[in-house]
C-alpha cells in the first residue's frame, strides 16, 4: 500500500516537473504580458504607436507609401488614402497611387490613378484633369523636359500642354521617369502625427501577444494548450499534495499504533 | 430561401453598379454641340470674389484655382462636376448668349457614378433647362421638375446650371 502511494507521488510529481519546466518560460511571459495588460492606462500603452513596417505588414497592413516624389524643393506623396500630401500637408484628393510628379515653370503636376492634380507652388490646388476631360486613360508617367510636359500611356508618349488641355503625340524618347524616393525624417514625422501613417498601439500588440493572436490560430491555439497545461499542473500538485498528505497520515497512524502496542506490551 | 438571398445579392450588386457609367466624353460632348470643336480649353481664373459667389451657389467650398470652358464666340461649353448624395455626376452645360440675354442651350449628363438618381440623365429631364436663364440673385429664372427618388441629383443639376451660368457671365464680362 504504503509502495503504491510512493510510487504515486513520485509519477505525479516527474510529470509535474516535466510540464512545469516546459511552461515555465511562457508562464512568465504570459504573467509579465498580464500585468502590463492590467497596468495599460497608467502605463499609457494605448497611446504609444508602432509603426514599423515589419510589424505593419505582420499585421496585414497594405504596404504604406513612405515614399514620394522630389519636385524642385518640395515633396509630394501619397499616403494611400484620399489626399495627396505636399511637405507632409494634405493639399488634394486623389485616387490612390501616386504615379509620378512633376514641377513645371508654373505648376506641380502629381500624376494619380487616372488625374492629373495641377497644384500651385504653395499647394493650392488649381485643378484635376481626368480621363473624361480630356487625360488619356492607364496615364503611367510625367516629366517636364524642355518647357514641354510630357505623359506616356499606353507605352506611347504624349505631350500635354496644361493650359490648354491639349495633347499631342510625341517622338521624343525619355529613358527614364522620375522614380520615387524615401521621404526625409522631418515629413515622415508630419505625416505620423496627422496620423497618415497606420500605427498599432503597443496596448494591441501586447494584448496579441498575450493571447497568442499574435501568431494567428496556431498562437491561439497554443495559448490554449499552454492553458490546460497549466490546468494540470493545478491538479498534478493538489493530487500529489493530497497523496503526501495521506502519506503523512499513514505514516501518523503507524506511528501511533506502533505507540500504543509499546504501551499495552509495558502496562502487562 | 438560399434562391430567394442568391437573388437579392445580385439584384443589390447589379442595381449599385447598372448606373455608374460614362455616357459621353468631353470630345463627344463638344462635337455635339459646337459646328467646329473647339480644340484649346479655356480657363476662366477664380478670384477670390468668384471663390465666394461660387461657394454661395454650390453651398459648399469650391476647390480649385480655375474652370475650364471651351468657347465659340458667345456661347460656351462647361464640364462641370458636383456630388450628389456620396459621389460626382459630371455634367456639360453649354450657355449661349451676350452678357445682357444669355441661357442654357444644352445640359447633358456625362458621367453618373450614384447609384440612385440616374434618371436625371434622361433628356426629359434635361430638356427642362432650355432657354433657362440666370436671375440677378444667381437663380435659374424657371421651374424644373423633380424627380421623385432623384432629389439630390436633381438639386445637383440645378446648382451646375447656376454654375455654369454665372462662370459664362464672369467670362462674358472678362472679355
Amino acid at each position: 500500500m504504503k509502495s503504491k502511494l510512493k510510487h504515486k507521488i513520485s509519477y505525479n510529481l516527474r510529470w509535474h516537473r516535466r510540464v512545469g519546466l516546459s511552461v515555465m518560460v511562457v508562464l512568465i511571459f504570459l504573467s509579465i504580458t498580464g500585468i502590463l495588460l492590467n497596468h495599460s492606462p497608467a502605463a499609457g500603452l494605448s497611446k504609444r504607436i508602432l509603426n514599423s513596417e515589419w510589424l505593419l505588414s505582420w499585421y496585414g497592413f497594405e504596404t504604406v507609401a513612405l515614399s514620394g516624389f522630389k519636385v524642385g524643393k518640395q515633396w509630394i506623396n501619397h499616403p494611400g488614402d484620399r489626399e495627396i500630401y505636399m511637405d507632409g500637408q494634405p493639399v488634394a484628393t486623389c485616387a490612390p497611387p501616386l504615379l509620378n510628379a512633376a514641377r513645371t515653370d508654373s505648376f506641380l503636376i502629381a500624376l494619380c490613378k487616372d488625374e492629373l492634380v495641377i497644384l500651385s507652388f504653395n499647394g493650392e490646388l488649381v485643378e484635376k484633369i481626368n480621363t473624361l476631360s480630356g487625360l488619356p486613360e492607364h496615364t503611367t508617367n510625367v516629366k517636364y523636359l524642355n518647357n514641354t510636359l510630357f505623359i506616356q500611356s499606353h507605352n506611347k508618349i504624349l505631350s500635354l500642354d496644361p493650359d490648354t488641355l491639349k495633347i499631342k503625340p510625341s517622338q521624343i524618347t525619355i529613358k527614364s521617369w522620375p522614380l520615387p524616393s524615401s521621404l526625409p525624417s522631418t515629413i515622415l514625422e508630419e505625416l505620423k502625427q496627422s496620423s497618415q501613417i497606420p500605427g498599432i498601439s503597443l496596448e494591441t500588440v501586447i494584448l496579441d501577444l498575450h493571447s497568442g493572436r499574435f501568431f494567428g490560430d496556431a498562437g491561439v491555439l497554443f495559448v490554449d494548450f499552454m492553458g490546460l497545461l497549466t490546468v494540470f499542473l493545478a491538479m498534478t500538485g493538489t493530487y500529489v499534495w493530497f497523496l503526501k498528505r495521506r502519506k503523512k497520515h499513514m505514516k501518523r497512524q503507524k506511528k501511533l499504533a506502533k505507540h500504543l502496542k509499546k504501551e499495552a506490551k509495558a502496562s502487562q | 430561401m438560399t434562391l430567394f438571398v442568391l437573388f437579392l445579392l445580385v439584384f443589390s450588386l447589379t442595381s449599385n453598379k447598372a448606373h455608374s457609367a460614362i455616357y459621353q466624353t468631353t470630345p463627344e460632348f463638344l462635337s455635339e454641340n459646337f459646328s467646329v470643336p473647339p480644340s484649346k480649353a479655356k480657363s476662366l481664373w477664380l478670384t477670390p470674389e468668384l471663390k465666394k459667389l461660387s461657394t454661395e451657389i454650390l453651398s459648399r467650398p469650391v476647390r480649385g484655382m480655375r474652370v475650364r470652358y471651351y468657347s465659340e464666340d458667345e456661347k460656351t461649353a462647361w464640364i462641370l462636376e458636383e456630388i450628389g448624395k456620396e459621389r460626382p455626376i459630371t455634367v456639360g452645360v453649354v450657355v449661349n448668349g451676350s452678357i445682357e440675354d444669355f441661357h442654357i442651350e444644352h445640359v447633358k449628363v456625362l458621367a453618373f457614378r450614384e447609384s440612385r438618381g440616374w434618371e436625371v440623365r434622361y433628356p426629359s429631364f434635361t430638356n427642362q433647362y432650355k432657354n433657362v436663364k440666370m436671375t440677378p440673385d444667381h437663380e435659374l429664372d424657371q421651374n424644373i421638375d423633380g424627380i421623385t427618388g432623384a432629389t439630390l441629383s436633381v438639386w445637383a443639376l440645378n446648382k451646375i446650371a447656376r454654375l455654369a451660368l454665372f462662370y459664362h457671365q464672369q467670362v462674358l464680362a472678362l472679355n
